[in-house]
């Protein structure tokens, strides 16, 4: 046990560093919600709706994302290859690096240092910081993979190392931008091409940011909480090698009906749609395996959490692949019904499933229990019901929005201005913002559990060891 | 919590761990098959559709119908 009593603390701080980006993400998020529906809200341009939105984007995705990705991959890969971190010191330097440079990302985006690309945004200087990350984070896993103890490789293994590389190609292609300056740049492709790598880059950072990481922890976290083995491994390696297989061609879908030619467009579409299977073999493997005792959904309250993870992972790529399709694209793109599937995604998919994992691992790191089960079960009603407000809200008037876009007089002319599509949209603002205050609530509930278990454990460490051994660090 | 041990072995169910369900599978030729007509319908070189012949045969009637200025 003493062996990974380091890097579990290197564990813990990505884990609570995850935490604190995404209270600061969430509260942006909340911020932002409320000015677009009351505009006196964007006080100086350092806190606009603009400069903001990329902060919580950037916030979400690489605060409380890659920190919890960081952190929970540490613990399944030292389990699962049965052996402490190769490079322990490497962990720890890493994680302070990470916190300074989304502290740095939060700055510059505020001040409008941006590259302009969606999920892109970061500068040339801190997109360097980001490389040296991902190189030490990747030696780390790879070390640790090359030098395991257990021979054979799980599943959760697979789509680690697939995290691992895709991420590192994905991000050093589209963020190859030429410098004029400190804090500008241009990107190395012009026009087309800029729009095209972008998109590769842009749908699949979702690919391998928001889906395979987050699949790893479910494999190994669904079968650990609930002590049911996965149902079926030739199911899990057939889906991720397909899903792996054809993420990578999908990016073009994001520009349909615009001047990419309209074979790469047909391409990105077929591999899409094709992307279903591969999704629902996992959210069938889940099923199944939870199929083989249903009670756990009562007796272990965990067990929840990655279900209903695994049902909207499950909504989420049947509703993206069909928006890539002509006939829908044509009526949701550009409108509200797009933010609306991808909290769907983060809130009910990646936050689900992070939050059911770190209720497993904070525990086990000091041998003790949740502090309160009751508060858990309050934080996934909340979350849950927050979400589904937030995203059926921006369905419906993405449609709306989309339909009145659309409508025609008979001699060609459109029938409303942008300002009655505007106006039509309050009311859904509205409850939005609604829906983000119940999901803080859960989430406020969420990070005093974590942090109350913590405070039991350290209690309970103390107790059990009187002379406590010089600091590893 | 009953914690299964962190092997491979130990983590996949025994009986069933070489299934796909049939509809499983249906589901994943079915899509390869959909994806291969859909990529041939809509390819320029293949069916000759193209998005800009659509846009056109869409605004042909509402241009018709505006007044001549």
């Amino acid at each position: 046990m003493n062996e990974y009593r380091y890097d579990n603390q290197t564990v813990q701080g990505f884990i609570l560093s995850s935490i604190f980006w995404g209270v600061v993400g969430i509260l942006v998020g909340l911020l932002i919600s409320m000015q677009l529906w009351a505009p006196a809200l964007n006080f100086t341009p350092w806190l606009s709706y603009g400069r903001l939105r990329p902060v919580h984007t950037n916030g979400l995705a690489l605060g409380l994302g890659v920190g919890a990705i960081f952190g929970l991959t540490y613990y399944v890969v030292m389990r699962l290859c049965r052996r402490p971190l190769v490079f322990p010191r490497l962990a720890r330097a890493q994680l302070w690096i990470f916190n300074l440079a989304i502290a740095a990302a939060a700055v510059t985006l505020m001040m409008g240092k941006t590259q302009s690309l969606e999920y892109a945004e970061l500068e040339w200087p801190l997109d360097i910081g980001v490389v040296v990350l991902w190189v030490m984070f990747a030696v780390n896993v790879f070390a640790t993979i090359v030098k395991r103890r257990e021979e054979q490789m799980y599943v959760s293994l697979w789509y680690v190392i697939a995290t691992v590389v895709a991420v590192a190609i994905l991000y050093l292609v589209n963020n190859a931008f030429i410098p004029a300056g400190l804090w500008k740049s241009y990107h190395a492709y012009a026009g087309l091409n800029s729009a095209n790598v972008q998109w590769w880059y842009g749908h699949n950072a979702v690919g391998f940011i928001f889906t395979t990481p987050i699949l790893a922890f479910f494999y190994y976290f669904l079968p650990k909480t609930t002590g049911l083995p996965i149902f079926s491994h030739r199911l899990s390696i057939v889906s991720f090698w397909s899903l792996v297989f054809a993420y990578l061609w999908t990016g073009a879908h994001h520009l349909v009906y615009t001047p990419l030619p309209d074979w790469i467009q047909t391409l990105a579409i077929v591999f899409t749609m094709f992307l279903i299977a591969p999704s629902w073999g996992s959210v069938v493997n889940g099923y199944y395996t939870v199929g083989a005792d249903w009670s756990k959904m009562r007796s272990q309250y965990l067990t929840k959490f990655f279900v209903v993870g695994i049902t909207f992972y499950g909504l989420q790529t049947v509703q993206g692949p069909t928006q890539a399709l002509r006939v829908v694209s044509q009526l949701i793109h550009y409108t509200d019904w797009v933010p609306g599937h991808v909290h769907m995604g983060t809130m009910g998919w990646v936050t689900m499933t992070i939050c059911g994992s770190i209720y497993y691992v904070i525990p086990r790191i000091y041998g003790t229990e949740i502090h309160s089960e009751k508060v858990a079960n309050l934080h996934f009603w909340l979350v849950l019901v927050g979400q589904l407000i937030f995203s059926i809200t921006m369905w419906i008037t993405g449609i709306q929005q989309g339909a009145m876009w659309k409508v025609m007089n008979a001699d060609g002319t459109l029938k409303y201005t942008f300002m009655d599509g505007l106006v039509r949209n309050y009311p859904y603002w509205h409850t939005r913002t609604l829906g983000g205050i119940i999901f803080t609530a859960g989430m406020v509930l969420f990070v005093y559990n974590v942090l109350k278990t913590i405070q039991k454990g350290k209690a309970l460490q103390a107790s059990q060891d009187p002379s406590p051994a010089p600091a590893a660090a | 919590m009953s914690d299964i041990p962190d092997t491979a072995e130990a983590m996949e169910a025994k009986e069933t761990s070489r299934t796909l369900p049939l509809g499983w599978r249906l589901l994943f030729w079915g899509l390869i098959a959909w994806g291969a007509a859909y990529l041939w319908l809509y390819t320029p070189a293949t069916s000759g559709w193209s998005q800009a012949g659509e846009y056109e045969k869409a605004t042909a009637a509402p241009a018709a119908a505006r007044p001549a200025k």
